[in-house]
């Protein structure tokens, strides 16, 4: 055994020593100005350690990180429900509404969404959903009229955005799956135009407004979901 | 910046589903994340690690319960993706191999005070595995107990591992 | 309905016929892999497979058995780090079939990418992704959420929180205890059969397809129902009052503690008392 103790030393700064090997390790440091500097050093490495500072992270991640929250499933995700026992409701356009949730949802995952429900109460979410300022109400906004909202234009472009993501790993994906998940998307869009087309003929319907909503929102999921099992998965 | 109530306020919200409390738990805690993501694996992929840490404490919110502080779950929860991450990355290269040989050089922080860039520097040149060790206990503050457990190691090793990273790390910072 | 998903059904028909004959072969299968790990109270299971079937028993050990068929060049990784036990493969890519036996309250989280899910026994809460494959859990309490893109979902006799979501896929839940269920799918029918409580909250919704429920016979809720092509049918008399007519209805049972909230854009929404048919 060696005469110097340094593979003790760092315990004995720690002061995880029993008492007599302590009181040994004392006594060698005592004559010992070699060991005596090393725990001196180990002390200092130690302190430094502790005093580390943190910088944020260079670039800002949160966009990035937002992008990839799933949505929370506590009950309904879609806002419009109240709104049906709300005295107000054409004093809004609940496709707007939806629209404009969904728009933000889609660009904050849900942040906005979340905040009309929360906002909304049992009064309806008109309150929170028409934009301060606004004296007009915004009614008869339809979405199938022809300028389409500028919401449904961003809700296509974040199809798009997730759609490419999933082709870029595409070759990672089983392709059995690959086909599942064209399959499903093909299923939800059909589901997504049969209600555009109802909507057509009755724009104002708060429960086509609301399925429309969800169902578009369950497109991204899906995109955001294969995505996620599959980046997990291999 | 934080404090335990608005941390813990805004983790419930975040539990609801409220995206801006969870940005707001983001901003205050992103800089330690970053730290020690920093610390674990290097600059170069901290970045992304930091990520994965925060996309997966939006899905474990609802299990914290304010019984810690929030800073010290989340770093726990970002030790676990971390740990969890470099098993995989290990695996290409054989699981049960023997990085004492394996010096790696992660990049440095380039924006940290001068005894910051320092320690870094220092930390980024241990082999993994004291790396690891002297991160969680010297800068994070866990028992060799606790890291014990993290790592799947005895505790004898934990302190050896300590013992070792501390000399290296001398022979860096201490002329 | 269409032709194409005339043949969507019989496509998945068929891959359901197939899960139940594969259901039988757990027995018997050899094993490439077969590791038992410590599992402490307060851990869970988290397994990631990308090809393959995940089946999950319960054993009243504190510990998890990992038993898996494979190709050799594939490695099968079980981590334990902290409270988690990780189960994961090596190359992702290949078929991996994995029989997981674990501590009846261990929570799980488990994704597959294509593969079967089948979960029995457990008592804890679970979340479990699947894209391509059905999910079929016995058991669970706690927090239970359940999502396929192209399977079904069968949940039985389950408590706690639960919320299954499916695209191309019908959803059934029986011998439910909870106060908290949600169940969407797009294409494919919906059933629920379970405790209605006074102040819980069940939501049901399809695009294509049924919504079958069975709830007690005193059971106090108020229920709104939505459709867009469907019908509402009760096997009981109500009293509805329809906010639009032939669409948009709503009716109260007893106390009308509970809220139900059913919405199917094509199809009948069936309500019933166990016993009826």
């Amino acid at each position: 055994m060696s005469a110097h103790p340094t593979e003790k030393l760092s315990e004995f700064i720690d002061d995880e020593l029993a008492a007599p090997e302590r009181a040994r390790i004392e006594s060698h440091l005592s004559s010992c100005s070699q060991c005596a500097r090393v725990v001196d050093d180990l002390r200092a490495v130690v302190s430094a350690a502790g005093a580390v500072e943190d910088s944020p992270p260079a670039s800002d991640l949160w966009p990035a990180i937002a992008r990839r929250l799933a949505p929370r499933h506590q009950g309904p995700r879609v806002v419009a429900i109240d709104s049906r026992r709300g005295p107000r409701r054409l004093s809004f356009s609940i496709p707007q509404l939806v629209a404009a949730s969904l728009a933000v949802a889609l660009l904050s995952a849900g942040a906005v969404w979340m905040a009309i429900r929360d906002g909304g109460g049992t009064t309806g979410p008109s309150t929170v959903a028409v934009p301060a300022g606004s004296e007009e109400p915004m009614t008869g906004v339809t979405v199938a009229s022809g300028s389409a909202p500028q919401v449904f234009v961003e809700y296509e472009s974040a199809v798009a955005d997730l759609e490419r993501l999933l082709d870029e790993i595409s070759d990672d994906i089983d392709p059995d799956a690959r086909r599942a998940i064209d399959r499903n998307l093909a299923i939800i869009d059909q589901a997504i135009q049969q209600t555009r087309e109802a909507l057509e003929a009755d724009p104002n319907d708060d429960y086509l407004n609301t399925h429309l909503a969800s169902t578009m929102q369950r497109k991204i999921d899906v995109l955001q979901e294969a995505t996620r099992l599959v980046r997990t998965s291999t | 910046m934080t404090t335990p109530e608005g941390d813990l306020r805004d983790a419930r919200l975040a539990f609801e589903g409220d995206t801006r409390a969870f940005e707001r738990l983001y901003r205050g805690h992103s800089a330690s994340v970053h730290g020690l993501a920093r610390r674990m694996v290097g600059l170069e992929e901290a970045d992304a690690l930091t990520q994965d840490v925060f996309v997966r404490v939006w899905e474990k919110i609802g299990t914290f319960r304010g019984e810690a502080a929030f800073g010290t779950w989340i770093h726990r929860v970002a030790i676990n993706v971390m740990l969890a991450r470099q098993d995989v990355r290990r695996r290409d290269r054989g699981r049960f191999e023997d990085d004492d040989a394996q010096v790696e050089t992660a990049p440095v922080a380039p924006r940290e005070s001068e005894s910051s860039i320092d320690l870094e520097a220092a930390l980024a040149s241990l082999p993994e595995r004291a790396r690891r060790v002297f991160v969680l206990h010297d800068v994070e503050g866990y028992k060799h107990h606790e890291i014990a457990e993290m790592l799947e190691i005895t505790v004898g090793t934990s302190k050896s591992q300590l013992h070792r990273a501390r000399m290296l790390m001398r022979e860096q910072l201490v002329t | 309905m269409n032709q194409q998903m005339k043949t969507i059904m019989r496509t998945l028909s068929l891959a359901l016929a197939a899960s139940a004959t594969l259901g039988g072969a757990v027995r018997g299968q050899t094993f490439q892999t077969d590791r038992t790990v410590d599992a402490q109270p307060g851990m869970r299971l988290q397994v990631e497979n990308h090809f393959g079937r995940v089946t999950v028993r319960a054993w009243d050990r504190p510990a998890v058995r990992v038993q898996a068929s494979h190709p050799s060049d594939v490695r099968v990784e079980v981590d334990v780090s902290g409270s988690l036990v990780q189960v994961e493969a090596s190359h992702g890519g290949k078929s991996v079939e994995y029989v997981l036996t674990v501590p009846a309250d261990m929570p799980l989280e488990i994704d597959v990418v294509q593969g079967e899910v089948d979960v029995s026994g457990t008592r804890a809460g679970m979340q479990i992704q699947s894209v391509n494959g059905a999910i079929t859990v016995h058991g669970g309490d706690g927090s239970i959420d359940l999502g396929s893109v192209q399977g079904s979902i069968t949940l039985e006799g389950a408590r706690g929180e639960v919320h299954a979501e499916s695209v191309n896929g019908r959803i059934q839940l029986r011998g439910i205890d909870s106060g908290r269920v949600t169940a969407e799918t797009v294409n494919g029918a919906v059933s629920y059969e379970g405790s209605i409580r006074s102040d819980g909250w069940y939501r049901f919704s399809t695009h294509n397809g049924g919504i079958d429920l069975t709830i007690p016979a005193n059971a106090g809720a108020t229920f709104t129902a939505s459709t867009f092509n469907g019908t509402l049918v009760t096997g009981f008399p109500v009293t509805l009052r329809e906010a639009k007519e032939g669409k948009e209805f709503s009716f109260t049972l007893g106390s009308g503690g509970a809220r139900i909230e059913l919405e199917t854009f094509n199809g009948t929404m069936s309500i019933r008392r166990p016993g009826q048919p």
